[in-house]
């Protein structure tokens, strides 16, 4: 009786983290799926849903759309990823040392990343319009005689795109390698001395092998930021629709709230989470041979 | 009860799939609207013809005596939406018809006319929160039509003895053979000329007709450069809007600028639209007489941006005149004079010269005040429907007195003339005695327009030819098609 009431107590405890995880989680998640073998358009009502089976995924293998999506997806993330850890890791040895400033420039890295991402998208976008900063520049310090048309131009737009995820990115993988960096054992560079390591070979003998677990986790966390990159590109694309732009979740969120094919979103959405998840497993089966504990 | 567990599962849906999109968590907002493109659209075609139901009311061609009801003491609420603002002339609007209906309560809410402007419309139409519903745009009305959102007034037309055609000339706007919504506006294309650049370039008396060659001399004689060919003053721009190019189809045939009148597939083969789409490449790439679409696109400018400050001496536009007479934000210091929409050829009939079928309101299915709405959707779509103008759009109401549409937008002649040729404006704008355009085919319109606009404007950047570009843009829009079909 007593060890029931504890087991009732512990529900009521855990019941509203619960009923949260089932609305927001669980409830999505399994309607996302059954909704990826259906056509619905909501507006028609839940009578409105028709089944269709595998239908939508043998759709999205010859949709061009959505193999450009992945393509562009795939090159935010390759771009973005590995610069934004590499320039993180660098800042954060440096300011890991003696510096002037350090605490200033390490809120004033750190600002982007808790910026709102639509403000800082609008003023990358003002600053790559067609008069904006970096054509002034370009035009009366480089004297270019035409300058680059960097938001309308399919190929010139993921330039921006890229520069602001990774400027965002930056300011979150500062701090967490700062944290890891503060953690490697002192000892093991005064061993090394000892040894005759210094500088360059230091860091790559002892401080990378020690801080490998946070650069692990920073690649699987970046790379699944990457992959639902959204705001970035619908406030820097806005207006300019060409297709070479576009990313699996803005592709999911058009075909879902534009067009009104949840469905056929959601299906995209289920082969965005194969791909995460693969590409997380695939991550976590690597990790063996460069990750030490 | 079940839509509004949708709309509480949509708001749900929507505010997971922008949180699940960021990239801080807790540092995101969502999106501000996207640039506009519409729902998609149905799997169907032109809306049938239907007859006007005989009834015992007005006699034929009476326009008027059906509009008010019996008692116009009564009271009640009236939640109105429309993409305009009360500034806009909607609050004028709202209080003329509380001057006849003085115990309805309007209660008026603006949307914005783009994907995610329209998505919350139906969500709050699916929570009945909408009570009169102005829809703009034929693809989103006939979303509404097809799902349910408007209540079928088919009963009223008949009961109240309304002619569709008598009062806003056309009884072509059903769907399966009932009337959701009245066709009460719509826009006008023209072209506002700068007359002090015009006068300077020498080119005489504004048109009454004119061709594209025409219209492009003259921009070509208005345009400033230096002896680099820098561009100071443009001597003509398109609109902003991408598919504008494809408008000189509604100028030939009078309907449907996205789809093929005989196959209902897509007509971006055609060449009327090839030919317009190089014309304006030409323009503003090559000969440098018109502002680049490109920069209005990659900017997100609009030519409420460059027209009024001078940077382009004339403009195609549909709503130049909300800006020109709101002298405070958009002051200009020249009079603007108003030529029609070019034709492709001397001698066509230019269905660009008149009134466009646009706007379309209606009672929606979640109303909550079922008399008071009829009462104001009766006076909106007809006395009401003049006010549309201040926000640069057209009444097609046959009773609309057009030529007190100036007084209303500028306070009189004299003082329009001050900002306005008003010779001109009267002949060309909202000149609903002239041939207008008309939508009648809407099968996978959001995706059609979608794919129209990405290809256009890699052809307008130059970074696909026209031919190719309106190829690839033909064969991807046939595949929608023929899909929703």
């Amino acid at each position: 009786m007593r060890k029931r009431k504890e087991n009732l107590t512990g529900y009521v405890f855990v019941a509203p983290a619960l009923i949260v995880f089932l609305v927001f989680v669980a409830f999505p998640f399994f309607f996302s799926l059954f909704l990826s073998l259906t056509e619905w358009n909501f507006l028609s009502g839940w009578g409105g849903i028709q089944w269709k089976g595998l239908e939508n995924f043998a759709k999205l293998a010859g949709d061009q759309n959505f193999r450009q999506a992945v393509v562009n997806t795939v090159i935010y993330t390759v771009a973005t990823v590995p610069i934004s850890i590499l320039i993180a890791l660098v800042l954060a040895y440096v300011l890991n040392g003696k510096v002037y400033l350090k605490k200033t420039l390490r809120l004033a890295f750190f600002i982007p990343y808790i910026s709102n991402m639509v403000a800082l998208a609008a003023v990358f976008k003002f600053m790559f319009r067609d008069d904006g900063i970096i054509n002034n520049v370009l035009l009366n310090v480089f004297h270019l005689q035409e300058v680059p048309r960097w938001l309308s131009n399919s190929e010139l737009n993921k330039i921006p795109i890229i520069l602001i995820l990774i400027w965002t990115a930056v300011g979150y993988e500062l701090i967490v390698y700062m944290a890891a960096l503060q953690n490697v054992p002192k000892e093991l560079y005064e061993a090394g001395k000892l040894d005759g390591a210094t500088g360059f070979k230091q860091f790559v003998h002892i401080t990378f092998p020690m801080i490998s677990p946070t650069t692990f986790y920073l690649v699987v966390v970046r790379m699944i930021a990457a992959f639902k990159v959204f705001s970035a590109i619908n406030i820097i694309t806005l207006g300019t629709a060409t297709r070479g732009n576009t990313s699996l979740v803005v592709e999911i969120y058009q075909d879902a709230f534009q067009s009104y094919k949840f469905g056929y979103a959601s299906a995209e959405a289920v082969v965005l989470f194969a791909i995460i998840l693969a590409i997380t497993l695939f991550n976590f089966w690597g990790q063996k041979k460069w990750v030490h504990y | 009860m079940k839509k509004r567990v949708l709309a509480l599962l949509l708001a749900l849906s929507m505010a997971l799939a922008l949180a699940a999109c960021g990239g801080n968590p807790g540092a995101e907002t969502p999106a501000p609207s996207a640039p506009a493109a519409s729902p998609s659209a149905p799997a169907s075609t032109a809306p049938a013809p239907v007859e006007s139901p005989a009834s015992t009311a007005p006699a034929a061609g009476d326009i008027t005596s059906w509009i008010l009801e019996e008692d116009t003491g009564m009271s009640g609420t009236v939640r109105f939406w429309i993409p305009f603002k009360g500034e806009q002339g909607m609050n004028d609007m709202i209080a003329e018809f509380n001057q006849t209906y003085p115990n309805i309560k309007v209660e008026l809410t603006t949307y914005s006319n783009n994907a995610d402007g329209n998505l919350s419309v139906n969500a709050a139409i699916m929570s009945e929160e909408v009570d009169v519903l102005a829809s703009f745009g034929l693809a989103n009305t006939y979303l509404r039509w097809e799902n349910g959102l408007y209540q079928d007034l088919t009963g009223l037309v008949a009961g109240d003895g309304i002619s569709l055609t008598d009062n806003w000339g056309t009884d072509a706007y059903t769907y399966d053979g009932k009337i959701y919504t009245l066709p009460c506006g719509g826009i006008s294309y023209y072209i506002c000329v700068n007359m002090d650049a015009w006068n300077a370039a020498g080119l005489g008396e504004l048109p009454a007709e004119w061709t594209w060659d025409e219209y492009l001399a003259a921009c070509e004689a208005m345009t400033q450069a230096d002896a680099g060919g820098q561009v100071s003053v443009y001597g003509g721009s398109d609109s902003h809007s991408i598919e504008c190019f494809t408008f000189p189809k509604y100028q030939v045939t009078g309907r449907d600028n996205y789809y093929d009148d005989a196959t209902g597939l897509s007509s971006f083969g055609d060449p009327i639209i090839l030919n317009s789409l190089k014309r304006e490449i030409k323009a503003e790439l090559e000969d440098k007489v018109w502002y680049p679409k490109s920069i209005y696109r990659a900017d997100g400018t609009s030519g409420q941006d460059t027209y009024p400050s001078g940077k382009v001496a004339s403009i195609v536009t549909n709503n130049m005149i909300r800006f020109l007479r709101d002298t405070e934000n958009y002051p200009t210091d020249f009079v603007t004079g108003f030529a029609p929409y070019p034709v492709e050829e001397k001698g066509q009939t230019n269905y660009m010269a008149g009134v466009g079928y646009f706007s379309h309101a209606g009672i929606t299915t979640g109303c909550q005040d079922q008399a008071a709405a009829e009462a104001f959707l009766k006076w909106y779509s007809t006395y009401g429907s003049k006010y549309l103008a201040v926000a640069g759009h057209q009444s097609t109401w046959k009773g609309t007195d057009t030529a007190n549409i100036i007084t209303m937008l500028f306070g009189s002649e004299d003082s329009a003339a001050a900002i306005v040729d008003v010779d001109s404006f009267k002949r060309v704008v909202g000149n609903t005695a002239a041939p207008g355009f008309i939508d009648t085919v809407n099968t996978a319109n959001s995706e059609v327009a979608s794919i129209l606009k990405s290809y256009g404007l890699s052809a307008l950047n130059g970074e696909m030819s026209p031919e190719d570009a309106m190829a690839a843009a033909q064969a991807e829009a046939d595949a929608a098609i023929k899909d929703a079909q």
